[in-house]
C-alpha cells in the first residue's frame, strides 16, 4: 500500500513537472476564421486596455524578431502597438536581439523549434534557411493579395531561392551616405558638403575638406605644417570597417567586389585596390580619420562621435537618420565624394521573411506587408529609419512629402537630393545584401583589410594575398527580383 | 558454490548504486553522450539546425589541406600565446609569490592586492583592458603622454603587439596561480634551508635545490591549469579584438565558436573541437610523464 502511494506520488510529480515544462501557448479558439493561438494569462496582462485584456484569450500572437539600435527598437515597438490598435485581435510580440548575437540567437531558436513568425535576417543566414525550406514562399501570398504587385516595388526588392520561390523581401531601402555636423562646419569656416551627386566633391577636394576639419590639440588643422597627428582633437571623417562602408567606396570607383556573374573574386582589380587604398590613406597618410579598430574600441558610436564633435563627418546607412534625429545635433546628409566617373549609389539592406512554422500566415503576411507599406507605417519612414520599397514614394510629390519633407519629417534638407532622387543614378547592392555566404567571405576580407587600416600593408598586397582563400568561398549572387 | 548474498548486503549495494547514480548519470548524459554526438557530427555536414549529412573525414581534411582560411591563423595565434604566455605567466606568478612570501611587512595587504584582479569577472577585466589600452583614449598611452612620451604603441590594435598585450592582461590576473604557489612556498620547512646553509649553499642554490623541488607539486598543478587556460583562451578574443587584427588573435576556441555560431558550420566546429581534445590529451599525458620525473612528493 505504502509502495503504491509512493509510486502514485512520483507519477503525479513527474506529470506536473512535464506539464510545467511544456509550451505555455496552446492552440485555441478560432479568431475571425484563422487558426489562432491562445496566449497564457501572463501575456494577456500586457494588454493596454481592459478591453484588450478581456479579448486576450482570443488574440492571435505574431512574434517578430529584429536587430537595431535602441531607437530602432523603440520605433519597432511603436509600430507594433499601432498595428495592435488597428487590429484588436492581434498581439505582436517584438523580439529585439542585439546585432552581434543575432545569428547565434536565431540559430538557437530554430534548433529548439522556437522560431519567430516573422524575422529580419542577414542575407547569408536567409539563404541557408530558405534553402532548407524554413521560410514561406511569399510569391503565393503576393498572388493572393490584390493590394500588392511586384511592379509596385523598387528593383531587387525580393529575394529568390534556387527553386524559384520568393522567400523574403528587403526590410527597407537603405543607402550609404555621409552625415556631417553642421555646427562644426560653421565653426571651422568650411563650406557645407554637397547633397546633389552631380555636384559631389572630387576625392582630392574631399581629402582637403577633411584636412581642414581635422584639428590637433593646439588648434592646427591637418593642412598646417605644425599639425601634430599624434594629438588629434577632432577628426575630419570616421568610417566603420564594415563591408557596407568600404564596398560603397569601391562602387564609387566603378570597381567590383565579385565578377558580374558572381563566380570570381575581383577585389584585386586595380580600381578596387585604388578605392581601398584611398580609404586607408585617409587614416595613415592624411591622418584625417581614426583607424577603425581604435574607433570601435572606444565603444562610442559614430553618431555620438559626431554629436560630441570628435568627428566632423561619418559614413553610414540611411537608417542613421533615425538615431541622429533622436539626439541633440544639427546635422545634414551629403552624397559620397566622386572617385571616378559617374556617381553610384550603394544599397545596404537585409531580408525580412516569414517562417513556415507560423500558424497564422495570413495574419503574419498582413503585418509583414503593413511594415513595408508607408501608407500604414509612415512613422518608420518619416522618422528616418527606413526608405520606402514602393516606387510611387519616389515619384509622387505628395507621397514624397509624406516621408521626406524636411518641414514635417525628421529628414534634413540634403536628404531629398542625395537619397530620394537616387533612382536617377546607377545603384549597386552591397555584397552583404546579395552575395551568398558573405558572412564568411567578409570575415576573410575584412580581417585582412585590418592591415590596410593600420598602415601595415598596402591594399594591393592584402587584396592579392587573400585571393586564393576567398575564391574557395565564392558561391555567387543571390537572385533578386 | 553460489555465494549467498545477505539481505543487508544487497540493500547496501543498491543504496550505493542509488547514491552514485546522479553523478554517473550526469556524467554519462551531460558529458559522454554529447561528446559522442559531437564526434558523429564532426563527420557530418551540419549547420546546427537541419538534419546532419554524413561526409566522412571532409571536415578534418579541409583543415589540413588549407581549404579552411582560418585554421592556420587560429593555430598560430594559439600556439604563440601558449608558448610565450605560459612560461612568462608562470615565472611572473612565482616571482610575485616569492616576493609576498619574503615580505617582512604588510604581507596580507600585498597578497590581497595581487589577488584582487582574479576576483573581477573575465568579461569585466577584458573591457577594462580594452579601455586602458586604447591607443588614443586609453590610460596607458595617456599616462605616458603626461610624462612627455608620445608612444605609437597600439596594444591590442596591432598585429605585432596584440599577443603580447593579451599575455600582459593574463599576467595581471595571476592572483589564483600566485596563491597556489604561495601555499606551496609556505609549506617548505625552514630546516631544509638551514641544512643547506650549513652545507655552504647560497640563495640561488636554495632556490634550485630546495624551493623548486619542494613546490614542484604546486608548480605541476599551475603548469597544467595555465596550459589548458592558454589553449582554451576565448573571452579576450571575443570581447576585445574579435579575432583581429588580421586574425592575429583568432584563438582556437574563438575560431571554433565562430565556425559554429556565426558561420553555421556546426559539423566543422565539432571536428575542430575533437582535434583540440586530442591535442590536449596528448599534451597533458606528456606533462604527466614529465611530472613523474621532475615532481617531488614529500612522502616518496
Amino acid at each position: 500500500m505504502k509502495k503504491r502511494v509512493l509510486t502514485s506520488a512520483l507519477f503525479l510529480a513527474a506529470a506536473l513537472a512535464v506539464s510545467a515544462c511544456g509550451n505555455k501557448e496552446q492552440t485555441g479558439a478560432q479568431d475571425g476564421g484563422s487558426a489562432g493561438k491562445v496566449t497564457d494569462s501572463s501575456v494577456a496582462e500586457k494588454g493596454d486596455t481592459q478591453e484588450d485584456s478581456a479579448q486576450a484569450g482570443d488574440k492571435v500572437k505574431i512574434r517578430y524578431a529584429y536587430w537595431g539600435s535602441t531607437f530602432e527598437n523603440e520605433a519597432m515597438q511603436n509600430i507594433a502597438r499601432k498595428y495592435e490598435s488597428l487590429h484588436p485581435g492581434v498581439e505582436i510580440e517584438c523580439i529585439y536581439i542585439p546585432n552581434a548575437d543575432y545569428t547565434t540567437k536565431m540559430s538557437a531558436m530554430i534548433a529548439s523549434g522556437d522560431e519567430p513568425d516573422i524575422a529580419n535576417l542577414f542575407a547569408s543566414d536567409f539563404m541557408v534557411w530558405a534553402e532548407q525550406g524554413r521560410l514561406v514562399n511569399i510569391d503565393e501570398w503576393m498572388e493572393k493579395d490584390e493590394r500588392y504587385r511586384y511592379e509596385d516595388f523598387i528593383p531587387n526588392c525580393f529575394f529568390e531561392v534556387q527553386n524559384g520561390e520568393i522567400a523574403g523581401r528587403s526590410i527597407a531601402n537603405e543607402l550609404m551616405q555621409l552625415y556631417y555636423n553642421v555646427d562644426l562646419f560653421q565653426e571651422m569656416g568650411v563650406e557645407p558638403l554637397p547633397a546633389n551627386p552631380q555636384e559631389a566633391l572630387t576625392w582630392e577636394e574631399f581629402v582637403t575638406v577633411c584636412q581642414k576639419l581635422t584639428v590637433d590639440v593646439n588648434g592646427n588643422n591637418a593642412l598646417s605644417p605644425d599639425f601634430d597627428p599624434e594629438k588629434i582633437r577632432t577628426y575630419g571623417i570616421d568610417f566603420q570597417k564594415s563591408s557596407a562602408v568600404w564596398s560603397a567606396f569601391v562602387y564609387q570607383n566603378n570597381a567590383p567586389v565579385l565578377s558580374e556573374d558572381g563566380s570570381e573574386y575581383k577585389m584585386d582589380d586595380p580600381a578596387s585596390v585604388e578605392a581601398i587604398q584611398k580609404l586607408g590613406d585617409l587614416i595613415n597618410v592624411y591622418h584625417v580619420a581614426p583607424d577603425p579598430l581604435t574607433a570601435s574600441s572606444t565603444n562610442m558610436s559614430t553618431t555620438s562621435s559626431l554629436q560630441s564633435k570628435q568627428v566632423a563627418i561619418i559614413c553610414d546607412g540611411t537608417w542613421t537618420n533615425l538615431d541622429l534625429s533622436s539626439i541633440d545635433i544639427n546635422y545634414d546628409v551629403a552624397c559620397l565624394p566622386k572617385m571616378s566617373g559617374e556617381p553610384c549609389f550603394s544599397s545596404a539592406t537585409s531580408v525580412c521573411s516569414i517562417f513556415n512554422t507560423c500558424e497564422n500566415v495570413d495574419v503574419a503576411w498582413d503585418f509583414y506587408m503593413f511594415l513595408a507599406d508607408p501608407d500604414n507605417a509612415i512613422e518608420l519612414y518619416s522618422s528616418g529609419l527606413w526608405m520606402p520599397l514602393m516606387i510611387k514614394y519616389y515619384e509622387d510629390e505628395e507621397l514624397i512629402a509624406k516621408w521626406a519633407d524636411p518641414e514635417t519629417t525628421s529628414h534634413t534638407d540634403g536628404f531629398r537630393e542625395c537619397a530620394v532622387e537616387y533612382t536617377k543614378y546607377p545603384n549597386k547592392l552591397n555584397p552583404e545584401t546579395c552575395v551568398i555566404g558573405w558572412t564568411k567571405l567578409d570575415a576573410v576580407i575584412s580581417s585582412a583589410l585590418d592591415s590596410v587600416w593600420m598602415g601595415e600593408k598596402t591594399a594591393q598586397e592584402v587584396l592579392t594575398e587573400i585571393k586564393p582563400s576567398v575564391e574557395e568561398l565564392v558561391k555567387g549572387y543571390i537572385k533578386m527580383k | 558454490m553460489k555465494r549467498k548474498v545477505g539481505k543487508k548486503q544487497l540493500h547496501d549495494e543498491i543504496s550505493g548504486w542509488i547514491f552514485v547514480a546522479p553523478a554517473v548519470l550526469g556524467f554519462l548524459l551531460l558529458t559522454i553522450v554529447p561528446m559522442l554526438i559531437s564526434l558523429y557530427y564532426s563527420f557530418c555536414e551540419f549547420d546546427g539546425v537541419s538534419v546532419p549529412r554524413f561526409t566522412g573525414f571532409d571536415n578534418y581534411t579541409r583543415l589540413f589541406t588549407g581549404k579552411d582560411p582560418f585554421f592556420k591563423s587560429a593555430v598560430i595565434a594559439t600556439v604563440s600565446y601558449t608558448v610565450i604566455g605560459v612560461p612568462v605567466y608562470l615565472v611572473y606568478s612565482l616571482t610575485l609569490a616569492m616576493m609576498v612570501h619574503l615580505a617582512v611587512r604588510a604581507k596580507g595587504f600585498f597578497r590581497t592586492a595581487l589577488f584582487l584582479p582574479s576576483v573581477i569577472p573575465a568579461i569585466a577585466s577584458c573591457l577594462l583592458w580594452k579601455w586602458m589600452c586604447d591607443p588614443s583614449l586609453g590610460v596607458l598611452n595617456n599616462t605616458l603622454k603626461m610624462f612627455g612620451i608620445y608612444t605609437k604603441m597600439r596594444w591590442f590594435y596591432s598585429s605585432e603587439t596584440v599577443i603580447v598585450t593579451f599575455i600582459l592582461m593574463w599576467m595581471w590576473g595571476c592572483g589564483t596561480t600566485m596563491v597556489v604557489m604561495l601555499a606551496g612556498l609556505e609549506d617548505v620547512p625552514k630546516s631544509l634551508y638551514d641544512a643547506m646553509k650549513v652545507d655552504g649553499g647560497g640563495a640561488v642554490a636554495g632556490f634550485w635545490h630546495v624551493t623548486l623541488p619542494m613546490i614542484s607539486p604546486s608548480l605541476l598543478f599551475c603548469v597544467i591549469v595555465s596550459f589548458v587556460n592558454a589553449i582554451q583562451c576565448f573571452v579576450p578574443a571575443y570581447s576585445i579584438t574579435n579575432g583581429g587584427p588580421n586574425n592575429r588573435s583568432l584563438f582556437y576556441l574563438f575560431y571554433m565558436y565562430r565556425e559554429a555560431f556565426s558561420f553555421s558550420n556546426m559539423g566543422g566546429a565539432c571536428a575542430i573541437a575533437w582535434l583540440l581534445f586530442l591535442v590536449l590529451l596528448v599534451m597533458t599525458q606528456l606533462i604527466s610523464l614529465a611530472a613523474n620525473k621532475y615532481v617531488y612528493y614529500g612522502g616518496e
